[in-house]
């Protein structure tokens, strides 16, 4: 990866990589015996089968965070970028309904019995949703802008307009856009059209020779297009590419 | 890209309106006082900044009557129909969900930030849906660079942030049980800082392009000549000791912004008063600066012993009253530094301090975000 190549075609990207959590179980794109994508809450699992260096604060996760640091590291073992010695100017952006409102349900249990005495330091430190990006660039090395986009739409197109804007502007050699979400917690009155799990895709400028892209996205303006087509929905488009990827693989 | 002004601000915090904010902190005044609003027995803190005439029924969270005063704030400024909305919010209206868990009940829809949202466009009367941006407590610094960028690019020409945080027992309790909060009233850049104090604040910042703003007829309060997001890649919670992130958004907004270290006027740092925080922002700063101002450099202010640490509304608060500084040309006084940390003598501001040039404004948080802004007066 390097300037020159930003330069080039500096308004399309390359999707070099997918990797997903949901309801058929963990998958990713250039992996024939993955399970495909399907929305829904994961079947338990543990991050081990996913990245290598699991030491450190990992058994602390939450399950919000657990599910995107599996489906953020699925994409980057996709795009043949797992393996890191410096850190990397790439940025992760990502979106959710519901944030870690099943975590923040958690913590504040802990803070009810005995007047907040017993409230739990672990849970808290995981109350934003921004956190499991945060462990996803430690683990990574991954030093560029990092955010989670909370839409009112349900499209939810916006973290993928934000990231080209933000490869587009020069602000990250590469980035991370996807989803996260988990089924909200009983206090919570579930949304509409909100898919549950969460999908990761690798986007950084094309020509890279080590791997072929699976996709190309352009921008023009505020509109993100694929092969021409308008890309009016983020979830239809990650089903329309996954289920290709699977067709052409048969 | 198209240059981007601020064309209307406004806030509420604990001190009031903006131009109260402003004239307290200027006169070394705090508006960090004893919780009232639940019980504080059990936690290392009993202070917070509270703004003590926000009301609300049983059954309502404490956004609405923030966002309803800063609304009536910002009524003056009118706002195009067609601006993007972006909102900034590490916790939207958590006491909703505290209440729904006390009594067993679903909790309100301004629980999630689709519901911040929904409430943020009724009551300022916005077309778009809009997002809100989750960056721990750069939450509205990144908010603003994205806007800022979004403008930039043509699309739209015209956007309103709305950053908004408030204290409730969730937050307070969660920075206790860390040790994060000072037992006292904080003392950012002090010998003696042992922690944050919270706070609470509602701000609204229109943005338009230039050319945007010329037609509207409205006079630029000052422009964002540019922006740096990184991540430190450290740890979730703690900040980078040696200041990598910061000291890498810093430069790329200076890069941005076509400006040479030696050109900034005035730092408004994060200043959280946190051992590690304040003085990882020392380290990074003397990096970018020293070799161009030598022992001191642009001079320092932090807000946070004023108006306490108002999570993801702190750094569009920041940039409001760096809109005040700009206008004034003068730094007030870092509200709670009585004895500066050896290396914040001479740097961070103990008295109101004259300055000439762009600030840089920084905000860094959990999750190892780090968020930069380079602001310039309209002269």
């Amino acid at each position: 990866m390097n300037r020159d190549r930003m330069s080039r075609d500096s308004k399309k990207w390359a999707i070099t990589g997918m990797g997903w959590v949901g309801g058929r179980g963990l998958g990713r794109a250039r992996d024939s015996q993955s399970p495909g994508w399907a929305s829904g809450g994961p079947a338990p699992f543990k991050l081990s089968q996913v990245i290598s260096r699991t030491e450190g604060r990992s058994g602390r996760l939450d399950e919000f965070s657990k599910l995107g640091l599996a489906s953020a590291a699925l994409a980057l073992t996709d795009a043949g970028l797992d393996r890191w010695t410096a850190k990397r100017p790439i940025g992760v952006i990502a979106s959710s309904v519901y944030g870690c409102i099943g975590t923040d349900d958690a913590y504040f249990n802990t803070v009810l019995p005995d007047e907040g005495k017993l409230s739990s330091p672990n849970l808290f430190a995981y109350t934003l949703p921004n956190c499991f990006v945060g462990e996803t660039a430690l683990r990574y090395g991954l030093t560029g802008p990092t955010l989670v986009i909370n839409p009112a739409d349900t499209t939810n197109i916006s973290p993928l307009v934000i990231g080209l804007e933000t490869l587009a502007s020069g602000e990250a050699q590469a980035l991370l856009c996807g989803f996260c979400d988990l089924e909200p917690p009983a206090t919570i009155a579930p949304l509409d059209r909100v898919e549950t799990g969460s999908v990761f895709m690798l986007l950084e400028p094309p020509g890279r020779e080590d791997i072929t892209p699976l996709a190309t996205l352009a921008l023009d303006g505020a509109e993100v297009t694929n092969e021409g087509e308008k890309i009016d929905d983020f979830y239809a488009f990650i089903d329309h590419l996954i289920h290709t990827l699977e067709r052409d693989a048969r | 890209m198209r240059k981007v002004v601020i064309v209307a601000v406004e806030a509420v915090t604990a001190l009031g309106d903006l131009e109260a904010t402003w004239e307290a902190i200027t006169a070394g005044r705090t508006g960090i006082a004893e919780v009232t609003r639940f019980p504080t027995a059990s936690y290392n803190s009993s202070y917070a900044a509270l703004i003590n005439e926000l009301e609300c029924g049983e059954d309502e969270s404490y956004i609405t009557p923030l966002l309803a005063h800063l609304s009536a704030s910002f009524a003056n400024n009118s706002i195009p129909e067609d601006a993007r909305l972006f909102t900034a919010s590490t916790k939207a209206g958590v006491d909703g969900l505290e209440r729904a868990i006390r009594g067993g009940t679903k909790a309100r829809p301004t629980t999630l930030f689709k519901g911040l949202l929904d409430q943020v466009r009724s009551t300022f009367g916005i077309k778009d849906r809009g997002v809100n941006v989750s960056a721990a407590c750069a939450s509205s610094t990144i908010a603003i660079a994205n806007a800022t960028r979004s403008i930039g690019n043509g699309f739209p020409d015209t956007a309103l942030v709305v950053g908004a945080d408030i204290i409730t027992e969730f937050v307070f309790s969660g920075f206790s049980s860390l040790r994060a909060l000072s037992p006292l009233p904080c003392h950012p850049f002090d010998t003696g800082r042992d922690g944050l104090t919270l706070g609470e604040a509602g701000v609204a910042i229109l943005l338009m392009s230039e050319e945007r703003a010329a037609r509207e007829g409205l006079t630029p309060l000052a422009t964002i000549s540019g922006w740096g997001a990184s991540n430190d890649a450290t740890h979730v919670t703690a900040p980078a000791r040696d200041g990598c992130g910061l000291i890498e958004a810093s430069t790329n907004a200076l890069k941005m912004a076509g400006l040479a270290p030696g050109e900034i006027g005035a730092l408004c740092a994060h200043g959280t008063a946190t051992v590690f925080n304040d003085a990882m922002e020392l380290t990074a700063f003397a990096k970018i600066f020293n070799n161009v101002f030598g022992p001191t450099p642009p001079p320092l202010v932090g807000f946070k012993g004023a108006t306490g640490h108002t999570m993801g509304a702190a750094g569009a608060l920041e940039v409001a009253l760096c809109v005040k500084a700009l206008a004034t040309g003068t730094l007030p006084p870092t509200v709670g530094l009585n004895d500066p940390d050896e290396r914040a003598k001479g740097w961070a501001t103990t008295a109101s301090t004259p300055f000439d040039g762009p600030i840089l404004t920084s905000n860094s948080g959990f999750g190892g975000v780090n968020g930069v802004l380079i602001l310039e007066g309209p002269r």
